[in-house]
């Protein structure tokens, strides 16, 4: 458990194969609400944590859905 | 085509949202006017064109023509030239056509050859200390540019620049379309629900949100499902006590 949030949302990414932009865009399609430089500079590590970091997991998780998992990537009340 | 009738106007409150975004669908069409407007605007603009950065690549989104495309694609080719030195340098660069100078032998050939005389490029910042692109403005005029049209090119790449950033952050303009009026249609119809779960469980939006994507996990399905299986519900027992006498 000494992977970082952020650092977890990054590799949840590239394990879905999924771009940047397909995340931003699901998350933007759930309601998120922060622009996407600053969802990227969360990724990379240079930014602040997004107040809605749990739609950000909804958009992997709902990816995840579709390959056929259930919901690995862990919620804010699962970490804190 | 009307999406307002589609859903009989219950979604009056947030339809507003939807054309916002969706209007940002046009930019390539609105980069083009900016293209367009810097060539009516600055006199000694014979050609203009919008070169953007990504991932390390050059390429140009948009031009008045052949004359700007091929110049830039010199520059790119030969990797030197006024646009990547803006872009690079993150300044503002003029530079008068000499076919005989040492600095940037190929872009000034280029140049030369289309009867080009002095170049400006300006580069496009997505914020401060990050340039995404240039607007790079060919003359034919033998005395260069004049300070007021330096001004102007200015204003013209910061309006371009705004632009540029959105159009990376939701690349490939012709799929955004689908894409775009998608993901607008999610996030109302999830806003929807968020706001029947408020009213309902005196909640806040985000407390609305853990509601729902609690279910979602609990029952492995998206979101988006479950949202509009609640608004359905709603809007059917609304419609069934209109229609009780």
């Amino acid at each position: 458990m000494s992977a970082r949030p952020h650092q977890i949302i990054e590799a949840a990414r590239i394990q879905a194969a999924m771009s940047f932009d397909e995340l931003w865009l699901a998350y933007f399609a759930l309601g998120g609400a922060c622009p996407p430089d600053m969802v990227r500079s969360y990724l990379g590590g240079t930014g602040a944590q997004p107040m809605d970091y749990d739609v950000l997991a909804q958009a992997l998780n709902e990816r995840f859905v579709d390959a056929g998992g259930n919901h690995p990537v862990p919620y804010s009340d699962d970490i804190a | 085509m009307d999406e307002a009738t589609e859903s009989d106007g219950t979604t009056e409150p947030t339809a507003g949202l939807g054309g916002a975004v969706l209007d940002a669908v046009t930019l390539g069409e609105l980069l083009q006017g900016a293209v367009l407007l810097a060539r009516r605007t600055l006199p000694s603009a014979h050609s203009v064109s919008i070169t953007v950065a990504e991932g390390g690549a050059y390429r140009t989104s948009n031009s008045t023509g052949d004359e700007a495309l091929h110049i830039d694609e010199t520059q790119y080719r030969s990797d030197e030239g006024p646009c990547l030195e803006a872009l690079r340098s993150m300044k503002q660069v003029q530079v008068a056509v000499e076919p005989d100078s040492d600095l940037w032998p190929r872009f000034q050939a280029s140049a030369h050859e289309k009867g080009v005389t002095a170049v400006l490029s300006t580069p496009l910042f997505r914020a401060p200390g990050d340039a995404i692109g240039a607007l790079n403005i060919y003359s034919h005029r033998p005395a260069g540019f004049a300070d007021a049209e330096v001004g102007t090119a200015n204003v013209v790449a910061e309006q371009a620049a705004i632009l540029v950033a959105n159009a990376s952050a939701l690349a490939g303009a012709t799929q955004l379309n689908d894409e775009l009026r998608n993901a607008v249609a999610s996030r109302e119809i999830i806003g929807e629900a968020k706001g029947i779960i408020m009213e309902r469980q005196s909640c806040t939006r985000d407390e609305a949100f853990e509601i729902l994507r609690r279910a979602s996990q609990r029952e492995n399905r998206k979101l988006r499902g479950l949202a509009e299986e609640l608004v359905r519900r709603v809007e059917t027992r609304a419609q069934g006590k209109r229609s009780q006498p």
